[in-house]
């Protein structure tokens, strides 16, 4: 299952070797995580935390990149660089707003496909 | 040794760090699949408790970790005559590696490198490379 603007499962499926209860495990994992991810996310850029914006978006980035993410995998490498400088908290906030909902829907796809398998 | 069927048979244990639940479990799909015992651990002190009681082939180390990272492991490695002073550390990282910085992490005896997000097959090319130099 896939969309091919926002996700693929294809890579991730090779990797739990067509498991199909593991790679369930695995995507409640991807949303589970990263839904706080965002939620702490959301507080780092409240609080004009750049530091933490990056640790948080470098964390994301394996799993989003194991997903095939394409819209959101180029916005957590920019943010991911405020761990070394000060970022820009305009743009942060308009990027939070992309991967809040590119994730969102992919959550909710994702939810969708566990209820039907 | 030059299977990848005898490469894993020559595995008897390995040390996976990492404070991302997802990146755990696809490591414990992965060995599980090849019959290889490992020990998980969320943070750098759970990773330095493990390393006085088991003696393993290599550890997976993610570098960035809350409260005690890679660096602080391979330190605590390259200052403590423990179990595994010697044993190679697999630096499991998203980050681009330069020059300058493998230098830095040539000084914490950190050689080789898997990039995330990782498979079987570049698992086992990191491995093969571990044992080629060993």
């Amino acid at each position: 299952m896939s969309n091919k603007y926002y996700y693929s499962l294809e890579l991730l499926r090779k990797s739990t070797s067509n498991d199909e209860d593991f790679l369930q495990l695995m995507i409640k994992t991807f949303i589970e995580t990263n839904r706080k991810s965002i939620d702490e996310l959301k507080v780092a850029i409240e609080n004009n935390n750049f530091k933490l914006i990056g640790e948080i978006c470098h964390k994301m980035q394996s799993s989003y990149k194991h997903l095939n993410v394409s819209f959101v995998i180029p916005i957590l490498e920019e943010l991911a660089q405020y761990i070394y400088s000060d970022g820009n908290m305009e743009e942060a906030t308009s990027y939070f707003n992309i991967i809040d909902d590119v994730s969102t829907h992919i959550f909710s796809e994702l939810n969708t496909y566990i209820k039907q398998n | 040794m030059s299977s990848d069927s005898e490469i894993i048979k020559a595995i008897n244990r390995i040390l996976v760090v990492d404070d991302d639940t997802y990146n755990l479990l696809l490591a414990s799909k992965i060995l599980d699949k090849w019959k290889v015992k490992a020990d998980y651990c969320k943070n750098g002190f759970e990773a330095v408790q493990n390393l006085t009681e088991h003696i393993y082939d290599f550890i997976i180390l993610d570098l960035q970790m809350p409260e005690a990272n890679g660096i602080f492991v391979a330190q605590y490695l390259q200052n403590n005559q423990t179990l595994n002073k010697h044993t190679p550390i697999l630096l499991c990282t998203n980050v681009k590696i330069d020059d300058d910085y493998r230098d830095f992490l040539k000084g914490y005896a950190i050689f080789y490198y898997l990039f995330k997000p990782f498979n079987e097959e570049k698992l086992l090319a990191s491995i093969k490379n571990v044992f080629k130099h060993k």
